[in-house]
C-alpha cells in the first residue's frame, strides 16, 4: 500500500493521520506536509500512526526532523500508536524516550494539556 | 537450494517492490512470521542505501539482489559441523538459512559518502542547517556530523 495523508484541527492541535508505507520513496511527502503545517503556524502536532503498515529509518528521520521543527517554535509533536511491530523500531532506535507515543489522540491531547 | 533473482533500477519506488518480494520469498521459504517484518526491514534499508549510492555515484546501473532460500540439508556446502538440524514444515520442506544479498554498484570507499548522513540523521539537519535551531533530548547534532 501507497502512502495515504490526511490531517485536521482538534482545538489547538493539527492531527496528521498518516495511512500505508512510510519509506524512502514515501516519507518525502510526510516531511512536506509536517513542513507545511509548521510554516502556516501549527506548533502542536499528533501523528496518527494507527494505520502505518511499515516504518523505516528514513520515515523515523522524517518524524525527528518535525519533531526539531516544531520545537524551535516551542511546539510539541507527539505520536499515536499502538501497533507492536511499529513500537519496536521506536524502542530499538531508543526514539522511545524522544517522542511521546500515546494509544489514542485523545490520550495525545489530554496528555500535552495536563503539562 | 534456490536462489531468486532481483533487479532494480536505482530509484527509491524499488525498494517497496524488494521489501515485497522479499517478504514473499521468505514466507514461501517457510520463515517464521515473527522474522518477515524484520527481514522486510532490513531488505528495505540495505535497498535505501543502495540507491542513495548509487544515485550519488552511478545512478543509471542497477542494484542487484539475491534472495537464497537454503532449504533441506546440505552438508557439503555447510561447514557448520554444529549447525541445529533444520525445523521441518508442513510442506515437508526445511529451512535452514535465507539469506538476501543486496549488491551495489558504488565505489566502496569514498570520502563523499563518509559525509553522508544516515537517513534518521537526516531529519536533525534540515535545509542545509549545520545548526538546528532547537536541540532534542537525547541527540547531540555535533556528533552526528562527525
Amino acid at each position: 500500500m501507497d502512502l495515504k495523508l490526511d490531517h485536521y484541527t482538534e482545538g489547538d492541535t493539527e492531527i496528521v493521520v498518516v495511512e500505508g508505507e512510510i519509506d524512502v520513496y514515501t516519507a518525502p511527502r510526510l516531511r512536506e506536509l509536517l513542513i507545511d503545517l509548521v510554516n502556516k503556524g501549527n506548533f502542536h502536532l499528533v501523528v496518527n500512526m494507527e494505520k502505518v503498515e511499515f516504518l523505516d529509518s528514513t520515515g523515523l528521520g522524517v518524524l525527528v526532523g518535525g519533531l526539531k521543527r516544531v520545537r524551535a517554535h516551542d511546539g510539541t509533536l507527539d505520536l499515536v500508536c499502538t501497533q507492536e511491530r511499529i513500537l519496536k523500531i521506536f524502542r530499538i532506535t531508543g526514539l522511545t524516550k524522544v517522542f511521546g507515543i500515546h494509544s489514542s489522540v485523545q490520550e495525545a491531547i489530554d496528555k500535552r494539556s495536563s503539562k | 537450494m534456490a536462489t531468486i533473482t532481483l533487479t532494480i533500477s536505482a530509484l527509491p519506488a524499488h525498494v517497496r517492490t524488494a521489501r515485497l518480494m522479499a517478504a514473499t520469498v521468505a514466507r514461501r521459504a517457510g520463515i517464521a512470521a515473527s522474522a518477515i517484518d524484520e527481514i522486510r526491514l532490513a531488505v528495505g534499508e540495505a535497498c535505501s542505501r543502495a540507491v542513495a549510492a548509487h544515485k550519488l555515484h552511478c545512478p543509471t546501473e542497477p542494484i542487484l539482489l539475491q534472495l537464497i532460500d537454503g532449504s533441506g540439508p546440505d552438508p557439503v556446502t555447510d561447514p557448520r559441523a554444529d549447525a541445529p538440524n533444520p525445523t521441518p514444515h508442513s510442506n515437508g520442506s526445511a529451512t535452514r538459512r535465507f539469506e538476501v544479498v543486496v549488491s551495489d554498484r558504488a565505489p566502496a570507499k569514498d570520502t563523499e559518502e563518509t559525509t553522508h548522513l544516515e537517513p534518521l540523521l537526516d531529519g536533525l539537519f534540515l535545509d542545509g542547517e549545520d545548526t538546528p535551531p532547537g536541540g532534542i533530548s537525547g541527540f547531540s547534532p555535533a556528533s552526528a556530523w562527525r
